[in-house]
């Protein structure tokens, strides 16, 4: 199917910034387009079409972000990533067997933490998913979830223990997910993890996790391997939906009320016409 | 309609096999698929009082394949937020919201699954006639084997059986003694102690179908290795070779080069 204008004119990561290095260009497909990502010799990183066209880049929050399309708007704004004293990390891209926008919705859901990430995220018998409250934020055109709640045996690398974490959830973009929770080292204050989804076809797709934490101990390897794991266990999920394309039709899967975020979104991408990588009605 | 259709769709009005009961342990759960009519892919489970059950194989939630579930007393419970179904097919318990008696109207879609005499048999019609196919003796192994199921049927025709195990194997021509819709037994001819195989045959997707595989009771250990091993000859002939290889040395040395 021909990219529609709403999946083509956004930003999408194609690289991570620090790996690239002068002389040994990457390549990354989006949305069935092969990019060049290089480090030209005066340090300046171009990203380069098929066609041999210069592409729309931004980068920032680690990573090179571009387009096959001329995005009208900037790269949303995540102003905990300039904060002093917070550690950024970058996980790499992980590829997943699924459609960009599935990869998205799974990680706006907490009610399947007791059961994929069981004794880390969650645990049985505290499955119980209280009342949120969602928003379509419509000034900025994001979805947001916030007074979000959920017991956690090991919430992060930094906990010790089990405890409540208060969770925020944020779509800037069709397919990035920002997920904001309570910093076990410092309270009151949130760790930021994204999601940042390239869609290289409708049912494939790279997703580069990031983090902007306060935790002064965890090596940074540890870090990243239990932001893997976390994500591995919910890959074995998402290559077992069906059908891959998120269904935008609501009478094909039934959401409950701890599926409020979800419900949004779908809806929220059904409104702006985003289609790529989703079905209107049962295929 | 041509022979091959006629064939197709009488099969899928009828049961078909999906696993020797004995490969199916209470709380246990397995994925079957199904080339019908309509291409089906289930999830077969068994309850721990030993009940099957076999329903579409994806969550009415957010479609996450019921086969990577788990069984929890009487219920099949899906992995990704632990939705829990009953025998019937019907959510009884959603995990976020544990006070909630899940509406009715929320349920995986359930397919007739009924076992006797070491088979487990699913329908997809609820007319079908309700005399299960035979079955009976015990269970050896079930097997894949990238091969149409007309084609398996003629090279069983003509397959060689092993009637000892151990260092003896003597193998003897087999023949059909009986087929029907679903299977077809296999007896060595001339043999004071007679050697049967009952065959079930479940068409997984077009070229590639599963072979359900009993045998005659009592038999010593090493002749039921001796089965095992015959039945990965078969299957490798079927895959590799265009015609059966009647030599017993021939298609072992061609299988281990």
């Amino acid at each position: 199917m021909t990219v529609s204008d709403v999946a083509r004119n956004d930003w999408y990561p194609v690289a991570i910034e620090n790996l690239l290095i002068e002389g040994q260009p990457e390549t990354a497909v989006l949305m069935g387009e092969t990019l060049t990502i290089l480090r030209a010799a005066d340090d300046q990183i171009k990203v380069i079409a098929a066609d041999g066209s210069e592409c729309p880049l931004t980068i920032r929050y680690g990573h090179v972000w571009s387009s096959i399309g001329q995005p009208e708007h900037p790269l949303f704004d995540i102003p905990e990533a300039d904060e002093e004293g917070r550690r950024m990390v970058d996980c790499g891209p992980v590829r997943v067997k699924a459609s960009p926008l599935r990869v998205v919705e799974n990680f706006l859901d907490i009610a399947h933490f007791p059961f994929v990430h069981t004794d880390i995220l969650g645990a049985e018998p505290h499955t119980e998913v209280e009342p949120y409250k969602v928003e379509i934020r419509d000034t900025v055109d994001e979805v947001w979830a916030t007074k979000v709640r959920f017991f956690q045996p090991q919430a992060a690398k930094s906990a010790e223990e089990g405890q409540m974490t208060d969770y925020m959830y944020r779509v800037p973009a069709p397919c990035v997910s920002i997920l904001y929770k309570t910093s076990p080292p410092r309270p009151g204050a949130w760790d930021v993890i994204g999601l940042f989804v390239r869609p290289i076809s409708e049912e494939l797709c790279d997703a580069y996790a990031w983090m902007a934490l306060y935790d002064e101990d965890s090596n940074q390897t540890d870090l990243v391997q239990f932001q893997q794991m976390i994500f591995l266990q919910d890959r074995s999920i998402l290559e077992n939906q069906i059908p891959r394309l998120l269904p935008l039709d609501p009478k094909m899967e039934i959401p409950t009320r701890a599926d409020t975020t979800s419900v949004a979104y779908r809806r929220w991408l059904k409104r702006k016409g985003m289609t790529y990588g989703a079905q209107l009605v049962a295929r | 309609m041509n022979a091959e259709h006629a064939e197709k769709h009488e099969v899928s009005a009828g049961w078909v096999p999906v696993a020797l009961s004995a490969d199916l342990p209470d709380g246990g759960v397995m994925r079957a698929q199904i080339d019908a009519e309509l291409p089906l892919d289930l999830v077969v489970w068994r309850s721990r009082s030993g009940q099957v059950s076999a329903f579409d194989n994806r969550c009415p939630h957010r479609g996450m394949r019921l086969s990577f579930g788990f069984v929890r007393g009487e219920r099949l419970s899906c992995i990704y937020h632990g939705w829990q179904y009953g025998q019937d097919g019907g959510c009884r318990h959603i995990p976020a919201h544990p006070d909630m008696t899940p509406p009715t109207s929320i349920g995986a879609n359930t397919y007739l699954c009924q076992e006797h005499d070491g088979v487990v048999w699913i329908s997809q019609h609820a007319d079908s006639r309700p005399d299960l196919p035979e079955s009976g003796g015990q269970g050896l192994r079930s097997l894949s084997v990238n091969r149409d199921e007309a084609d398996l049927r003629k090279l069983l025709a003509e397959t060689c059986l092993p009637v000892s195990g151990g260092s003896e194997i003597a193998p003897a021509d087999a023949s059909i003694i009986a087929e029907t819709q679903t299977s077809l037994v296999l007896e060595v001819a001339s043999n004071a102690a007679s050697l049967q195989l009952m065959i079930h045959f479940q068409k997984v997707t077009p070229g590639k179908t599963m072979l359900h595989i009993q045998t005659s009771p009592d038999l010593p250990v090493d002749l039921l290795i001796s089965l095992s091993r015959w039945a990965e000859r078969f299957r490798w002939s079927a895959e590799n070779m265009g015609t059966m290889v009647k030599s017993w040395d021939a298609s072992a040395r061609e299988m281990h080069p």
